[in-house]
């Protein structure tokens, strides 16, 4: 027995985030723990590493009771954590991510920069992970960046390595591979507990599984003994989700774009048509330019080359004030960074883009906007103590169903939704599914990027790939498989590396 | 366009100096082109004289800074002039500059030569004469003209004490010891009360100089709240002109009109406040022009080849009241 | 539960509850000098110039930038007015027509940062710079003070009944800033803009120009407490306002910590410039030496910041 805890509680101003846990992970196991958003899996990781204080019970480590006071404590046990939100300095190199909280070595009084980088390789050829040392954080793609995260962790003594979300921006092929790399971890004696919403990695990962619900622990049982549909019923209340349907017959063009290319290249050339009535699925793999797509039709990413046509009418220079007049609206993928501002309050988040229509004469009709606010929390079931909570006191199902609160103030017809269930819950993820869907059968067309693609194919009524910065094939997703779409992405960033 | 980057350079130094030097670069040019024709022989003729000071906005500085400008200029000198706005430090950098550059003196001006002993060795030992108007004096240092801020001190807080208080009573002080002038009024101020028991020191408060009035004025507004009785204050003594006038400012709106406030300096917005009977009764003019003088004679000598003695040299500072104030009114 | 208690109300309240305390520790000490409303009236109009200046900075602040030319901004504006004076102008003109340059000079400031995207606190360095310079070119670097008509210091000197028209002139502009920051549109942006500019632009609020419209505004209260300044003492000193410029960062700061989100706002500005001005006054009234004040309120910043932080508790 690694880790166990005894009867710990967790309260913040008398809610209880946890209560009464008696948790225990194996050595040498991968632990999935799993629950919806609010359930208490990141107060328990917050515990782990030392983030908050333990008040209430105790924790045992190899069956010794500790305390972990500070994250210096939990990093002395051998505990390392891989956030959901990377925490890596952008524009630092490997070396220097790597080195974090680690003391530099010296040679002479000045830093041994040629030591570093051979410790540094020395851990990378370990794990079998091949990365340039050179470039900084910034430039890594996101597959990479879990990669550092993982060299960095293993730099020292790792006895349990955390992981939060570790998939959430990967395609399953990378999500293979990091699979890969933590088996090999395993075999080398590191304990894992991986935090996820992909009930699939659970399934494909883990050995054991904890399921938490409101606070409590309601379940650990071995990954084997237990299906899908038992999983999500010990998760949820209620029974598995219904599945979307789908569309064969649309409405008539709403969006099409022809022939762009961004400014910076990361998008070469983009084509593609939506329609009334359609939900628009693009597949690409990480660094193929979907999100830089996305950014590019709403107006934030600077063109080189392109026309965009609303309802058939050209509209060239568009910016992101007139794409929302015009009935567009863009769910961002980076929901801390580009679609929610923390520190405001839930109620201002959902009126941001619609504050106009809520004032006179530009003075604020607060009864009108807090009215409005609030029946669009009530209509998506955003779980809040108070609309004036702040924004990032919410868990992360709920923040983004507060996007979309914000998105649908401006009633659009053209929804670009960016990896829309990153870091949600099961029974959000389903919300959002649906919502998406009634949308488009009032009429509106919504275009989803997904880097999962089962979730792709059990949404989208047609599919675009889209590759190396190129949108390429659009089929009908009628019988249509993952492995026709992925050797599709293969085969077109291939020809594109051949010349 | 190398060519061109030069010209430009050169021609953007050449603005910023005229913009420096304000309205009166146009006087120095054709003074100083009928200087040279009339007496080719005045020992100022080709001499640069950097003018330096980090108080400009100082209303008497910058009349001592305009006389020294003109009389210069008038005897064939080419004068630059350089403010600091408050800034020791960059003071500091601007004798590096000009020493540098060889400038044939420097003038510093209301500035402590002892903050800035450094720089100013570096000028000395490369053979720069440095003089001082209004300013201190260290060794190596040729004159500092002055008027002898102690003797102002004694002069206006001895005829506060005896001729308007008669000889006892109560006094604020309000002053700036970091001014190289100011301290030296402010000791006088210290022994003169020291010696007299029947005076009392209420308090004595720093003013600072970027708006010294403003602050006065609400330092005194302060002060007269905790003295509220009539005559529990009798007199305000100020270390400048500048306090005085937010002080009677200050006075007049709370109607305490039996304060006696005095100041140093002969600034005109007090003159005029003396002038028109208000509490502020008296203010020492120094000789500001008498102080230009005597800085510019030394320099003649010293640019004709003759040898000076160095140290302080004093103009004789005016008592001015509301019986003289008139004459000292433009 | 007991525990966090005690914790919200200092992290809520901490500022306002130091306010308090000090207010009560004068009046302890000195009940009939500083307890009185003759005093009151007075520390109103005492700190009425720095909350008027601080309460553009609270809005450069609201969009996440600073503008560290206000204090020469402030001087410019008390040297271009006096020098209208002194011209004869009517009194109108000669207050209208800085304000109008200082908003120009604001949008400047603004448009530079927003467009370019450079850093504002160099570019509102260099801006003070050259208004400093500017400001030499106008007044020669002397005190304006000839010539200036007795009707300039209306503004700065009128009392209605026994309250300064200064003190008036702060209530209406605190109410005013109040106002826009939460209850127009223009305040809602601001604040969107100052939380995340990304957000922001996404959900299609127009960065730029909300910008440059807080750096403009900002100008023009750094000018507008400059002209009272001079209207107050009757000249243009040509440094002014550079003694407020880090008063008002500071009372700005003080505000943040007023409010549980941290954020700028104009009640919080008054209350910080108000902790300011109650130290001077009440410290002066004791008699206190000025080193000491310096070090007594020096002290006092600190522990205000740092009593709200430690409110924040273990979620830190």
């Amino acid at each position: 027995m690694l880790l166990q805890t005894e009867h710990v509680s967790k309260e913040f101003n008398g809610i209880y985030a946890l209560r009464d846990i008696d948790f225990q992970l194996d050595a040498g196991d991968i632990h999935g723990l799993v629950g919806e958003n609010g359930a208490g899996k990141s107060t328990l990781i917050k515990l782990l590493t030392g983030v908050y204080q333990l008040r209430e019970g105790r924790l045992l480590w190899n069956g010794e009771p500790v305390t972990i006071s500070n994250p210096a404590d939990s990093r002395a046990l051998g505990i390392r954590v891989i956030h959901q939100d990377r925490t890596l300095i952008p524009t630092f190199n490997g070396i220097e991510n790597c080195y974090l909280g680690l003391e530099y070595p010296t040679r002479l009084g000045r830093v041994d920069w040629a030591a570093m980088e051979r410790r540094v390789w020395q851990t990378m050829e370990d794990l079998g992970i091949d990365l340039d040392l050179k470039k900084t954080a910034a430039e890594l793609s996101p597959p990479q960046r879990t990669e550092l995260e993982i060299v960095r962790a293993m730099m020292t003594d790792c006895r349990l390595l955390i992981l939060d979300e570790p998939t959430a921006s990967l395609t399953d092929q990378e999500a293979g591979r990091l699979f890969r790399l933590l088996r090999d971890l395993r075999q080398k004696g590191t304990s894992i507990l991986c935090v996820t919403h992909r009930l699939d990695e659970i399934f494909l990962l883990t050995d054991r599984v904890t399921v938490l619900r409101n606070g409590r622990l309601v379940d650990t049982v071995p990954t084997a003994s237990v299906t899908r549909e038992q999983l999500i019923a010990k998760m949820t209340e209620q029974a598995a989700v219904e599945p979307v349907c789908r569309r064969e017959t649309f409405g008539p063009v709403l969006l099409e774009v022809k022939d762009m290319a961004s400014r910076d290249g990361r998008v070469k050339q983009g084509s593609l048509a939506l329609h009334s009535g359609e939900i628009l699925g693009l597949f690409g793999l990480g660094g193929s330019g979907r999100t830089e797509l996305l950014e590019c039709i709403f107006g934030y990413r600077a063109l080189s080359a392109g026309t965009v046509l609303l309802d058939g009418k050209e509209r060239p220079g568009l910016t992101p004030e007139e794409a929302i007049r015009s009935g567009m609206v863009l769910i961002s993928e980076d929901r801390r960074g580009k679609a929610m501002i923390g520190n405001l309050s839930v109620r201002d988040n959902i009126l941001l883009s619609s504050i106009d229509t809520f004032s006179r004469r530009g003075v604020l009709r607060t009864k009108a906007g807090n009215g409005a606010a609030e029946e669009q929390i009530e209509s998506l079931h955003i779980k809040l103590a108070s609309p004036n909570q702040r924004m990032l006191e919410l868990s992360g199902g709920n923040q983004q169903k507060a996007v979309f609160a914000r998105a649908l103030m401006t009633a659009p017809r053209i929804f670009l939704c960016d990896e829309p269930t990153q870091a949600v819950d099961v029974a959000t993820r389903s919300d959002i599914h649906h919502l998406l869907r009634r949308k488009a059968d009032e009429g509106a067309g919504v275009l989803y990027v997904s880097s999962d693609l089962k979730e792709l194919l059990e949404v989208a009524d047609n599919i675009l790939v889209m590759a190396r910065g190129r949108t390429t094939v659009c089929w009908k997703n009628r019988d249509l498989t993952a492995r026709q779409v992925l050797a599709c992405c293969y085969e077109n960033q291939e020809k594109e590396a051949q010349p | 366009m190398k060519k061109f980057l030069s010209l430009l350079t050169a021609l953007m130094l050449v603005l910023s100096l005229a913009a420096c030097s304000g309205t009166s670069s146009q006087t120095t040019q054709t003074s100083q082109e009928s200087a040279g024709e009339e007496e080719a022989s005045s020992p100022f003729a080709g001499k640069t004289v950097s003018v330096m000071t980090p108080y400009m906005a100082s209303v008497t500085t910058n009349q001592m800074v305009g006389y020294l400008e003109n009389d210069l200029t008038a005897q064939g000198a080419e004068v630059s002039v350089i403010d600091t706005a408050n800034d020791f430090a960059e003071l500091a950098s601007r004798i590096e500059d000009v020493t540098a550059s060889g400038t044939d003196a420097i003038v510093l001006v209301s500035a402590d030569p002892t903050q800035l002993e450094n720089q100013l060795r570096e000028a000395m030992d490369a053979g720069i004469p440095v003089f001082g108007v209004d300013s201190g004096f260290i060794d190596g240092m040729q004159v500092n003209a002055t008027s002898d801020n102690h003797q102002m001190g004694e002069l206006i807080a001895g005829y506060l004490f005896d001729d308007l208080m008669g000889g006892e009573g109560t006094v604020i002080t309000l002053t700036h010891r970091p001014h190289p002038g100011v301290v030296k009024r402010c000791e006088a101020f210290d022994e003169l009360i020291a010696a007299n028991d029947k005076l009392t020191l209420i308090t004595e408060q720093h003013v600072p100089a970027e708006q010294p009035i403003n602050d006065a004025q609400d330092i005194v507004q302060n002060l007269l709240l905790a003295n509220p009785d009539k005559g529990s204050i009798t007199a305000i003594l100020c270390g400048w002109d500048e306090p005085a006038i937010g002080a009677t400012q200050a006075c007049q709106e709370a109607g305490r009109d039996e304060i006696i406030i005095v100041g140093v300096d002969g600034n005109e917005q007090a003159v005029s406040l003396i002038q028109e009977g208000t509490n502020l009764k008296a203010t020492v003019a120094q000789n500001f022009q008498g102080m230009v003088d005597i800085v510019v004679e030394q320099m003649g000598k010293l640019f004709a080849g003759e040898t000076i003695e160095t140290g302080e040299m004093y103009a004789e500072a005016t008592l001015i009241t509301a019986d003289n104030a008139a004459d000292f009114i433009k | 539960m007991n525990r966090s208690a005690p914790k919200k109300i200092l992290q809520t309240y901490g500022t306002v509850l130091a306010l308090a305390v000090i207010v009560l520790a004068f009046s302890l000490i000195r009940p009939d000098k500083f307890c009185t409303l003759t005093n009151f009236i007075n520390i109103t109009r005492q700190i009425s110039l720095l909350v008027m200046i601080s309460l553009g900075t609270t809005l450069v602040m609201s969009v996440n930038e600073f503008d560290l030319s206000v204090g020469s901004m402030a001087s410019l504006g008390g040297v271009m007015a006096a020098l209208l004076a002194v011209k004869g102008l009517p009194m109108a003109v000669c207050f209208l027509l800085p304000a109008a340059v200082s908003f120009c000079i604001g949008l400047l400031n603004g448009w530079i940062v927003a467009r370019f995207r450079v850093l504002s606190f160099i570019t509102t360095l260099g801006m003070s710079t050259v208004l400093s310079g500017v400001i030499y070119l106008l007044s020669g670097g002397a005190t304006v003070f000839e010539g200036i008509p007795k009707s300039f210091s209306f503004l700065g000197t009128t009392k209605l009944g026994r309250v300064p028209l200064l003190s008036i002139l702060m209530v209406v502009f605190v109410v005013l800033f109040w106002f826009l920051l939460e209850h127009t549109t223009l305040g809602r942006k601001f604040y969107a803009i100052g939380g995340n500019e990304e957000t922001a632009k996404i959900a299609g609020i127009r960065v730029r120009k909300y910008k440059t419209i807080a750096f403009a505004l900002c100008a023009v209260m750094a000018c507008v407490t400059g002209m009272l300044i001079a209207s107050r003492v009757g000249s243009a000193n040509t440094t002014a306002g550079d003694g407020y410029f880090l008063q008002s960062y500071a009372a700005v700061f003080i505000g943040c910590t007023v409010s549980r989100k941290g954020i700028p706002n104009a009640a919080g500005t008054l209350v910080g410039a108000a902790i300011l001005g109650i130290l001077a006054n009440g410290l002066t009234i004791l008699q206190m030496p000025s080193y000491m004040q310096n070090i007594i309120t020096g002290g006092i910043i600190i522990l205000a910041v740092i009593a709200q932080r430690a409110g924040h508790g273990d979620a830190a």
